[in-house]
């Protein structure tokens, strides 16, 4: 059985091993022992709500009940950008137009800008390659917006993902090598570490402040804006298929997309609802339809995927009851794992 | 010998042929006849505009002449731009440091500005190869010694846009790397397109935007602050005269803008008034000196022989004459830069 939980202080040995799975390229996941514990003593305390709002971070990781292992890792983070400021890329339209001179061209630039302060992000996401398919990644990532509908009212009203961008075997992007580059004496990879142990701010205060014309950037730079990297499309198709999207914002260093919701119009989030734990009753087949399920605690969130079957309440095994710590009677929370299209 | 002298409507034919002769680049100096005759009538007005700091339009168009034939051409606008502005790209440095990440970065950005409107304008220059020696010389710096006998007619800063890098067919890198991308013209049709609408009109579709030079391509960087060979010896005797090159830039070509501090140029500072005295023999310390008379319709600048002690000025009588001048009259003179 898999199972999403909040990080505790005793994963960090496992933590450090997936980092070291990831490689570069895992910005938010750097392989960096101080930093990694720092990460998940903020994650504890948000979970304990010893921390104000804009250092709230929640991690949550799967694990394989089986083994006791920690084989993947989730975060979000409540408001971005309130102690360090937040950077993208806006790209903006400019039009230069003379009717007299029977000229009419539109520019794309990128404007550097702070426009997803405060937002709420769902960051860092990384499943062990020995754990991909069967739903795996789907449960990892969409546990997160479970845990946003149930409590909404921690989270901003626009929900952001980054992407990461196009980037080569060598850790060479062509988006740093067209634009960042000039602005640095570092390589991509130097910046993209520096970003991953939390000077991003740093990184990003010396990239240009005025709007870059896209025009003027060479051909390689320009192909990747707004593309993700070949890795993680599949996590982007998953955010787009719960209605997230790419409003060209990119991100400063690699141009891949940043993609947002709206809270209230996340799929998991408004077809999720709360059901009536049954226990004992004949399971669903376990072929049928998989739907994401969450206990309604706070500190002791736990998420699963099991077939829900066309019954009022969710019927769970004895064995999912007690790792969902729920008792026959209690509510949780439920939506389809996908949407109904994706299940046809 | 050579002198220079205010245009005449009668010039207009040899104008026109300048005009032609000077071919991409000298976008001061259009080869259109109804333009052309325009500004020759401008520039007699503005000779005869009285002698205050003027309205702004005021145009100075001179020619050169060898023994009354007219071999260049050359103007000073008294407002850069008059009514429109004047824009050009001025060269910023922007330093992007970091001390927590020792990063310490000097990067080079072009930003467009008005900064040069209104100021005094040299342009229009143009002067047949065969006579850009010390003809060159005498015409560009006639201009400065009209400027320091007229010194109420102008302003506190000057300009000069000098030609920028083009190749045989007229292509510039700088406008194929920018312009370009705004303009679906090449830089010999952008030069045509200033000639019916005014530059400040289709400079107001260039890029706003300040401009990352290392984002640019390398051949486009390269011509940036340039001068194109046919301008080379113009810029050489600008910049001996005091002008800096390094601040701006022309938005098309990224042709060097030249600028300077009008009272502080090197005919300003050094030319001197002297009375003329005539002599049939010139004493053996004469040496060839840029000579200009006082006057403003009547303007004449001339290069001869001329011995200068104590305020006095001994001229042959072909000089004398050319200057339209006589024994005890001023002169205003300063040594060339060319010997």
């Amino acid at each position: 059985m898999m199972l999403i939980r909040p990080i505790a202080s005793g994963d960090l040995d496992s933590l450090m091993d997936l980092a070291r799975t990831a490689g570069v390229g895992m910005t938010s996941l750097p392989h960096n022992l101080e930093r990694l514990a720092l990460r998940i003593e903020r994650s504890v305390k948000s979970f304990a709500g010893e921390l104000p709002r804009e250092e709230q971070g929640f991690i949550f990781v799967l694990e394989d009940c089986a083994k006791s292992s920690v084989v993947g890792i989730c975060a979000m983070e409540v408001a971005v950008g309130l102690n360090d400021p937040w950077y993208n890329y806006r790209i903006g339209t400019i039009v230069h137009a003379s009717k007299e001179l029977n000229v009419y061209k539109r520019h794309e630039a990128l404007f550097l800008s702070n426009d997803h302060t405060g937002y709420s992000e769902l960051c860092t996401l990384f499943l062990h390659p020995d754990y991909r398919g069967q739903r795996n990644g789907s449960l990892l990532s969409k546990s997160r917006l479970l845990f946003l509908a149930q409590f909404q009212s921690l989270f901003a009203k626009v929900v952001v993902a980054e992407m990461r961008g196009v980037s080569d075997e060598a850790g060479r992007s062509p988006f740093w090598d067209g634009l960042g580059r000039h602005f640095f004496t570092m390589d991509f990879h130097r910046a993209d570490y520096l970003t991953g142990v939390g000077q991003k701010t740093f990184v990003a205060e010396l990239m240009p402040k005025h709007p870059i014309y896209i025009d003027l950037l060479p051909e390689t730079a320009r192909a990747v804006i707004r593309l993700p990297h070949a890795n993680t499309r599949p996590a982007l198709a998953l955010l787009e298929s719960e209605g997230f999207r790419c409003q060209d914002y990119v991100d400063i260093f690699d141009g891949g997309p940043t993609v947002q919701a709206y809270t209230t119009e996340i799929r998991a989030v408004r077809e999720s609802a709360l059901r009536p734990v049954v226990l004992g009753a004949t399971l669903p087949d376990a072929a049928s339809a998989p739907f994401l399920v969450c206990n309604t605690s706070f500190a002791d969130f736990r998420a699963l995927l099991a077939p829900a079957g066309d019954m009022a309440g969710m019927p769970l095994s004895a064995e999912q009851a007690s790792a969902l710590q729920v008792k026959a009677g209690d509510s949780v929370r439920a939506v389809a794992l996908f949407p109904q299209a994706r299940v046809l | 010998m050579l002198s220079v002298r205010p245009a005449r409507t009668a010039d207009l034919p040899a104008i026109e042929r300048l005009a032609h002769d000077s071919g991409i680049g000298v976008t001061s100096l259009p080869a259109d006849r109804e333009k052309l005759f325009a500004r020759i009538q401008l520039s007699l007005s503005s000779f005869e505009h009285e002698a205050t700091a003027g309205a702004g339009y005021e145009y100075y168009a001179f020619v050169l002449e060898n023994d009354g034939q007219v071999v260049g051409t050359a103007a000073i606008a008294a407002s850069a731009g008059f009514d429109e502005p004047f824009y050009s790209y001025r060269n910023e440095i922007f330093v992007h440091a970091s001390r927590a990440l020792k990063v310490h970065n000097r990067v080079h950005v072009l930003s467009l500005c008005h900064d040069l409107s209104g100021l005094v304008q040299l342009c229009g220059f143009y002067v047949d190869p065969e006579y850009s020696g010390l003809g060159g010389e005498l015409l560009s710096r006639a201009r400065l010694l009209f400027i320091a006998g007229q010194r109420l007619r102008f302003g506190k800063r000057i300009i000069s846009e000098m030609q920028g890098l083009h190749d045989d067919k007229g292509q510039s890198p700088f406008w194929d790397a920018l312009g370009r991308l705004f303009f679906d013209l090449d830089f010999v049709q952008v030069e045509q397109a200033f000639i019916t609408h005014s530059k400040s009109f289709i400079a107001e579709l260039m890029p706003s935007y300040p401009i990352y030079v290392p984002l640019l391509p390398d051949a486009a960087q390269d011509a940036i602050s340039q001068v194109h060979p046919d301008s080379e010896r113009t810029c050489q005797i600008l910049s001996r005269e005091g002008f800096e090159l390094d601040n701006y830039i022309d938005i098309f070509d990224g042709g060097a803008v030249l600028t300077a501090d009008i009272d502080r140029l090197q005919t300003l500072e050094h030319s001197r008034l002297a009375r003329v005295e005539l002599v049939d023999q010139m004493p053996a310390s004469a040496k060839q000196r840029l000579i200009s008379n006082e006057r403003c319709t009547g303007y004449v600048a001339t290069l001869a022989s001329s011995a200068l002690d104590n305020g006095v000025i001994s001229l042959d009588a072909d000089t004398a004459a050319a200057l339209s001048l006589g024994a005890g009259d001023w002169v205003r003179c300063v040594e060339p830069q060319l010997s």
